[in-house]
């Protein structure tokens, strides 16, 4: 991308292990497992993402958030261009629980790029695409 | 014997693979993209699909 004119870059959060042990159930409930999401679980990792926020920058055209670990940041920044969030998850059967939880901050989002179609869910959100239907690689778009 | 990299990849290094339509049509549209700047944000720099795609997509 940066060879070819486009300045991308590429931040990683930060978290202790407990931190990672719980996104690591989100991300098993969201593909179908069955997981424990406590209310103690969920203030620790929102407030994680809190103090990401406080350290990261993103002051970019777009941001592109990758699957569940760090998809509450979107709460934390004045938005300077559309944020998306890439899911690279197989998301046809969430925990219920889970989907409940995360719903509602995908949703913050101005798009969601899936894999699949059916992966969409119902969310309401400006705009849900698939991989086979990429804002910039798909010629039918005329992009 | 390869050089051990950080597994960042030039898009020369796909024509042979992919073909150069495919790269030339590429490269056409990252020029109406000129200095955009996006960021990507994710969970680990290192192991994972997600890191996999960042890796060889930020070069």
């Amino acid at each position: 991308m940066n060879a070819i004119g486009i300045e991308t870059g590429w931040r990683v959060i930060e978290g202790r292990p407990e931190f990672f042990a719980f996104t690591k159930e989100l991300h098993n409930g969201l593909q179908g497992g069955v997981v424990d999401v406590t209310e103690e679980k969920r203030r620790a990792y929102e407030q994680i993402l809190f103090e990401n926020s406080l350290r990261m920058h993103l002051e970019h055209d777009v941001v592109i958030v990758h699957d569940p670990q760090a998809l509450p940041l979107v709460q934390h920044y004045q938005r300077s261009g559309p944020w998306f969030w890439c899911c690279h998850v197989d998301l046809s059967t969430p925990d219920p629980v889970v989907w409940d939880f995360l719903e509602s901050l995908i949703e913050r989002y101005d798009a969601a790029i899936f894999s699949l179609p059916e992966y969409a869910q119902n969310l309401r959100l400006p705009s849900a695409l698939s991989c086979r239907r990429s804002i910039i690689l798909d010629d039918q778009q005329g992009a | 014997m390869s050089t051990p990299t950080l597994g960042l990849h030039s898009i020369e290094e796909y024509r042979p693979l992919v073909g150069a339509e495919v790269v030339d049509r590429i490269l056409g549209k990252a020029a109406k993209l000129q200095d955009f700047t996006i960021v990507n944000v994710s969970s680990t720099q290192y192991g994972g699909g997600v890191a996999e795609i960042l890796s060889r997509s930020l070069c």
